[in-house]
């Protein structure tokens, strides 16, 4: 809608782009859980599920996708449905940032991998 | 019952069900590889109770609290979850 976009001032939202960036939440959150999955499988195959940074890592990454699933997601859903002051979009953003951060730890803690028997 | 809730619910029994295993198996035939596997189900299932009950929404702080005691949380859970459902709705 051509007119719409041209009627709109800066600083207003797209419903439709949050819709779609809704759906791609969801999508890739249930997509992820190949990860740990196939993560856990690397593990058990390579003999190394007693070592530390594997543990931190499925801990780190359970929390990250208890935070997507529970709060993110349901959070998305809310502010669809009755759009606010904008005070709730800056609560989801601060979410989806340690929800960052807790990916970037565990990438980090692939490459270094703290407590290795062999590197 | 909430998605939510249903979902803290299977999880716990599933908790109380794996951790109920290896304490049978600890007090009588103490065998090896039921403890390897069933050891790391456990953990698995008791970080699934934690993170669900800890970050999900509008639960009491004492069903996110006891979620987290080791051993007995899958029982303080199953009781909590049944609490939270009969909860006035005005609550929410």
């Amino acid at each position: 809608m051509p007119a719409g976009r041209a009627a709109r001032r800066p600083g207003e939202r797209n419903v439709g782009v949050a819709r779609l960036l809704h759906r791609i939440t969801r999508g890739y959150g249930i997509a992820a859980l190949v990860v740990p999955v196939v993560g856990i499988a690397l593990a058990l195959v390579q003999g190394r599920m007693g070592e530390v940074w594997i543990t931190v890592a499925m801990v780190l990454t359970a929390v990250a996708g208890g935070i997507l699933a529970l709060q993110i997601a349901p959070r998305q859903r809310d502010a669809l449905a009755t759009p606010g002051d904008g005070r709730q979009l800056r609560r989801l953003g601060m979410l989806a940032g340690v929800f960052n951060l807790l990916w970037a730890v565990v990438v980090v803690l692939m490459i270094v991998r703290p407590g290795s028997d062999y590197s | 019952m909430r998605p939510l809730l249903r979902a803290l619910e299977v999880l716990s029994i599933l908790e109380l069900v794996s951790v109920a295993v290896l304490l049978l198996n600890l007090a009588t035939v103490h065998l090896r590889p039921v403890t390897a596997a069933i050891g790391p189900v456990h953990g698995a299932l008791y970080l699934a109770v934690a993170v669900t009950a800890l970050l999900g929404r509008d639960l009491w702080p004492r069903t996110r609290l006891l979620a987290l005691v080791p051993v007995a949380g899958g029982v303080f859970t199953i009781l909590n979850v049944r609490r939270e459902v009969r909860r006035p709705v005005a609550a929410r």
